[in-house]
C-alpha cells in the first residue's frame, strides 16, 4: 500500500484529503506543521506528501527543498497546497522541485487524479 | 615801487653822465678857445664823449647786474608758479576721477536697492522710515512713497506681540533676524523674514537701520501642501498597507472555509457515503460557512472602524440582560465549556449602543472557548468602580506570553504558537473588540498566565440614574 503524508496545520483540511482519499488503498499519516513533517516523512519514507505551504515553524517550500535535496528523502514525490493564488508561488513551488501544485479551493476528485498520475 | 626806485636811480645816472658830459663838453670848449692852435685835434675832438660814455657805462653796470638778477629772479619765480601750477592741477585731475568714481558707486549703489526684489527699507533708530525700495509694494501693498516718513510699528499686526521696538533695539547692537509677521495695507498678516542691521555714521554711532524684507507667504502656502501632501501619501500608506493586509487574509483565510465548502459537497455529490460521513461533512460546511461569514464581518468592521463609519446608538441598557443573552447562546453551542455569570449589582445600566455591546462580550466569549479547547468554566463578572461598569471575561485557556500581551490588539495580530497551530483567525476580532470599547468611552485590559488562563476586563459608563428613560429610548 502506498504511504501518504497528510501536512496541513488546518484540522479541516486534513479531515477532507482524508475523506477524499480514505476509499482508495492508501496508508494516511499527518503532520500539523513543517518540522513534524520533516520529522515523519524521514521516518516513514512515504510516497508522497501532500504539502500545505503556509504551516507554523517552517513553511511548505522549505519542507520541500530540504527533503528533496537529501538523497534518503529525495524519491519522496510531493504535491503542494497553497491558500495563495500568485503565479510566483507556483514558480517558487516548481524551483524547489514539487511534482504538482494545487491552489486552495481544490476540486477533490482532481486531487485524487493527481496523485494517481504521480504515483504511476 | 621797486621799478620806480629803479626809474629814479636810472635816472639819477643818466642826468649824471649827461651832466659829466656837459662839463667836459664845455671845458673842451673853452679849452679850445684857450688854446686856438690845437685845431683839429683827434683827441681834443674825441676824449669828453668816450670818457662821458665809459661813465655812463661804466655807471650802468651796477644797474645791468641788478637788472640781470632782477630778471633771473623774476624767471625763477615764475618757474616755481609754474610748477605749483602743475602740481595742483595734478592733485585736481586726481580729486575730478575720485569725483567721479565716488558718483559712479553711488549710481550703482541707488540702482541696485532700487532695483532689488527684497524689499529694503531704511530707517532711523527711531523707526522713522526714511526709504523704502519699490519692492516694498509687494509685501506693505504700500507705494514707497507714502512710507516715508511713517514709523515702522505700522506693521505690527493687531493682536500680536510688538516687535519693532525689540528689533530696533537689537539691531543698533548688530544685527536681528528671525520671522515675524507684518500687516499689510489690505488688513491681511503675511510671515516674512527680517534682517535688521546698523549703519553707523562717521563717528562711530548707530544712525540707521536697514531692514531686509523677504516675502515668506509663498514658501509657508508651499510648505502647508508639502504637509498635505505627506498626510495625504501616509493616509493612503495607510490605506495600501490597510488594503494588502485585507487582501493577504482575504487570499488565506477565505481560501481554507472555501475548500472545505467546495471539497466536502463535492464528495457528497459524487459519492455514496454513510450517512455518519455525510452528517460529519455537512456538519463540516455549515460550520465553515459560518466562519465565512464571521471574518466577513469582521472585516467590513475594520473597514468601517478605519473609515470612521461606525456610528453608536447609544442609550440607557441592562448590562445584565445583554450578557445573559449572549451567554445562552454560546451554552447552546458548546457541552464542554460553562458559564458562570457573577453579578454584583442588580438593574446596572451602562451608556451602550446594544449591538455593538453585544458584539464585544461575542468576541470576548468566542476567544474564550476557542482558546480553551479543551473545555472548561468561563465566568463573566460585572461590578462598578467610579462612575463605570467594570466587566470581566475570565477562562482557564491556553493563556497569552506576557510578551505578547502589548500587541494584543493590535490589527491582523496573531499569537503564534505551537498549541495554537490549529487555532484559526483574522487577529481582528480583539482589535475591533478594542474600538468598539474605546468608542464608547470606556478601556479594555487583560491579564494572563499560560496554562491558567486569561482575563479580559472592560468598563463601560454608566448611564445616568433614570430606569424610565431606558425603555422609553429603545
Amino acid at each position: 500500500m502506498k504511504k501518504i503524508l497528510v501536512a496541513d496545520d488546518d484540522p479541516t483540511i486534513r479531515l477532507l484529503v482524508n475523506a477524499t482519499l480514505r476509499r482508495d488503498s492508501y496508508t494516511l499519516m499527518e503532520a500539523v506543521d513543517g518540522e513534524q513533517t520533516l520529522e515523519v516523512a524521514r521516518a516513514e519514507h512515504p510516497d508522497l506528501i501532500l504539502l500545505d505551504v503556509g504551516m507554523p515553524k517552517l513553511d511548505g517550500f522549505e519542507v520541500c527543498r530540504q527533503l528533496k535535496s537529501d538523497p534518503d528523502t529525495g524519491a519522496i514525490h510531493i504535491v503542494m497546497l497553497t491558500a495563495r493564488a500568485q503565479e510566483a508561488e507556483r514558480e517558487r513551488g516548481n524551483a524547489v522541485g514539487a511534482d504538482g501544485y494545487f491552489t486552495k479551493p481544490f476540486s477533490p476528485l482532481a486531487l485524487l487524479d493527481t496523485i494517481s498520475d504521480v504515483l504511476g | 615801487m621797486r621799478l620806480t626806485l629803479f626809474a629814479q636811480f636810472t635816472l639819477l645816472i643818466m642826468l649824471g653822465a649827461s651832466t659829466i658830459a656837459v662839463v667836459l663838453t664845455v671845458a673842451t670848449m673853452q679849452y679850445r678857445a684857450a688854446n686856438p692852435d690845437l685845431g683839429e685835434s683827434w683827441a681834443v675832438n674825441w676824449v669828453p664823449p668816450i670818457i662821458s660814455v665809459s661813465l655812463l657805462f661804466l655807471l650802468m653796470l651796477p644797474l645791468v647786474r641788478r637788472i640781470s638778477q632782477l630778471l633771473a629772479k623774476r624767471a625763477e619765480e615764475n618757474a616755481r608758479l609754474i610748477e605749483e601750477l602743475e602740481l595742483s592741477y595734478a592733485d585736481l585731475g586726481r580729486a575730478l576721477e575720485a569725483a567721479s568714481g565716488a558718483r559712479e558707486r553711488m549710481t550703482l549703489l541707488a540702482a541696485a536697492v532700487e532695483g532689488s526684489a527684497e524689499t529694503i527699507i531704511i530707517s532711523d533708530t527711531e523707526g522713522r522710515i526714511l526709504y523704502a525700495n519699490p519692492a516694498a509694494r509687494e509685501v506693505y501693498g504700500y507705494d514707497p512713497s507714502e512710507l516715508t516718513g511713517k514709523n515702522v510699528r505700522m506693521f505690527e499686526p493687531p493682536g500680536r506681540r510688538p516687535l519693532a521696538a525689540e528689533i530696533l533695539r537689537s539691531s543698533a547692537e548688530g544685527v536681528w533676524h528671525g520671522q515675524v509677521n507684518v500687516l499689510r495695507r489690505d488688513g491681511s498678516e503675511i510671515p516674512v523674514h527680517l534682517t535688521a542691521s546698523v549703519v553707523r555714521d562717521e563717528a562711530g554711532a548707530a544712525s540707521r537701520v536697514v531692514a531686509l524684507v523677504h516675502d515668506l507667504s509663498e514658501e509657508q502656502r508651499r510648505q502647508e501642501e508639502l504637509i498635505q501632501a505627506r498626510s495625504q501619501a501616509a493616509a493612503f500608506q495607510r490605506g495600501e498597507s490597510l488594503k494588502s493586509e485585507l487582501i493577504s487574509i482575504v487570499s488565506h483565510e477565505l481560501r481554507t472555509p472555501l475548500t472545505a465548502l467546495q471539497g466536502f459537497s463535492e464528495l457528497l455529490l459524487t459519492r455514496d457515503s454513510s450517512s455518519e460521513d455525510a452528517r460529519l461533512w455537512i456538519k463540516t460546511i455549515n460550520e465553515e460557512a459560518k466562519r465565512l461569514a464571521k471574518i466577513l464581518d469582521d472585516l467590513l468592521n475594520v473597514s468601517r472602524i478605519e473609515a470612521g463609519a461606525i456610528k453608536l446608538q447609544i442609550a440607557p441598557t441592562s448590562i445584565e440582560d445583554v450578557i445573559q443573552q449572549v451567554v445562552s447562546l454560546f451554552a447552546a453551542q458548546s457541552s464542554r465549556h460553562h458559564f458562570v455569570l457573577d453579578v454584583q449589582e442588580v438593574d446596572l445600566e451602562v451608556s451602550a449602543d446594544r449591538e455593538r455591546l453585544m458584539q464585544i462580550l461575542d468576541n470576548l466569549l468566542s476567544n474564550a472557548v476557542k482558546y480553551m479547547p479543551g473545555g472548561g468554566s468561563i465566568r463573566v463578572a460585572v461590578s462598578t468602580r467610579g462612575g463605570a461598569a467594570v466587566v470581566s471575561v475570565t477562562d482557564e485557556g491556553i493563556g497569552i506570553p506576557t510578551e505578547e500581551l502589548p500587541k494584543l490588539f493590535t490589527r491582523f495580530h496573531r499569537v503564534d504558537s505551537p498549541d495554537r497551530v490549529s487555532i484559526r483567525g483574522t487577529g481582528l476580532g480583539l482589535y475591533i473588540t478594542q474600538q468598539l470599547v474605546t468608542m464608547h468611552g470606556g478601556t479594555i485590559s487583560v491579564e494572563s498566565v499560560v496554562g491558567r488562563g486569561s482575563t479580559f476586563t472592560f468598563t463601560l459608563p454608566l448611564a445616568s440614574s433614570k430606569p424610565e428613560a431606558v425603555t422609553g429610548a429603545r
